[in-house]
């Protein structure tokens, strides 16, 4: 599940990880991957079902 | 639980790899940063310390409640410190370090006092359970209970309060059915009576001996009745004083402020000063003679009848000073 607000993203129930870049993050879930793309992405919290991050998104690709 | 956090830094090749297996150990990261090419930067909760070491991260700092908390208790002398703290704490939490009277009347405070005494409550003592205060309520309102309408007991931290309202019957007062007479002669400046049968007006010139407030009434029906009197009657009284001094003994100069010292001192307790008069001042027969005429406003009343003859007005003073 994607919570898109005005500074930041949350990425629910997300399966792995796959790659942490500042202009990319690309997320494993159930349904396929995640790819984020934008400027300065950072992860503000990693936890066991969920992934914040922050920055300037551009574009999302489910 | 956001209580505390430590920052670690970590270098690593492959971060996504560590994040992965670190999502596998449920430890939650915050603030993810890369500070250098191979080296990032994140808060971990301090609960999660033991689980972050095992991948050898670099300690920088720690913030937080939790932290400040755990330094307290990690330095020896800190921790005696709190220890005490806290046991003083209990301890005084278990004791009445104040009796608070919140009440009106002093005497009723005094003996409030002694009747926690006989409860043996006092600064120091344990504090008391809640059916105690009851029974301490109780054994109060039955000894006040003429005294006292409103009580109430409690405590509030180590303070045991007691308030309470006096009674409005309490204030015992005697009622006194005597007439009043006027002690002086005099002209009535002001009337102040709450209780009897006004007999003179303001203005009234009375005379030492007459009834100016009366304790009975007349009904329609030709009833006499007795009522009870009470009050001040205030009047204008003239007195006046003269006293003498030897010319031979004292400067001239000097002469009129002493014998006016020594006549104001002559003057009783009386309600006010009216009006002070010069009326004679020279010397006569080798004496220097001051004399004075004084205005006084005065409460004249007097219970009973009076019948002699002292301080009635116009009455002279006469005072020779050797």
């Amino acid at each position: 599940m994607l919570i898109v607000e005005k500074k930041q993203m949350s990425i629910k129930d997300y399966q792995q990880l796959i790659k942490l870049e500042h202009h990319m993050i690309i997320v494993k879930m159930k349904e396929g991957t995640i790819k984020i793309n934008g400027k300065d992405l950072q992860i503000t919290y990693l936890g066991q079902e969920e992934i914040i991050l922050i920055g300037e998104i551009t574009n999302i690709t489910l | 639980m956001k209580l505390g956090y430590d920052l670690y830094e970590i270098e690593c090749d492959d971060i996504v790899g560590m994040l992965n297996q670190i999502k596998q150990e449920q430890i939650d990261l915050y603030r993810i940063k890369q500070i250098e090419a191979n080296k990032y930067q994140f808060y971990t909760p301090i609960y999660q310390r033991n689980k972050i070491r095992k991948y050898h991260p670099t300690y920088r700092k720690s913030i937080g409640v939790l932290y400040y908390l755990l330094l307290l208790v990690n330095n020896k002398i800190s921790l005696i410190g709190c220890i005490t703290f806290a046991f003083a704490l209990f301890l005084s939490s278990q004791y009445i370090l104040d009796v608070r009277i919140e009440g009106t009347n002093k005497e009723t405070n005094k003996e409030v006092l002694e009747v926690l005494s006989d409860f043996h409550i006092d600064i120091g003592d344990k504090k008391r359970s809640y059916q105690e205060l009851n029974e301490i309520y109780d054994s109060l309102k039955d000894h006040f209970k003429q005294d006292i309408d409103y009580l109430n007991i409690y405590q509030s931290g180590s303070v045991l309060v007691i308030k309470y309202t006096n009674s409005v019957g309490a204030k015992k007062e005697e009622l006194s059915f005597e007439n009043l007479y006027a002690s002086k002669d005099g002209v009535i400046q002001k009337i102040d009576v709450s209780q009897g049968n006004i007999l003179v007006e303001v203005n009234d010139f009375v005379k030492k001996g007459d009834l100016l407030v009366e304790n009975t009434i007349i009904s329609t029906n030709d009833e006499t009745k007795i009522i009870p009197v009470k009050g001040h009657i205030y009047a204008y009284t003239y007195q006046t004083y003269v006293a003498k001094l030897n010319a031979a003994k004292v400067d001239k100069a000097d002469a009129f402020h002493y014998l006016l010292f020594t006549i104001r001192n002559q003057i009783g307790k009386i309600n006010k000063i009216d009006s002070e008069k010069v009326v004679e001042y020279g010397i006569i027969d080798k004496q220097i003679v001051l004399k004075m005429q004084y205005v006084f406003i005065e409460d004249i009343v007097s219970k009973g009848e009076v019948n002699d003859k002292d301080n009635q007005t116009g009455t002279i003073y006469d005072r020779t000073i050797e």
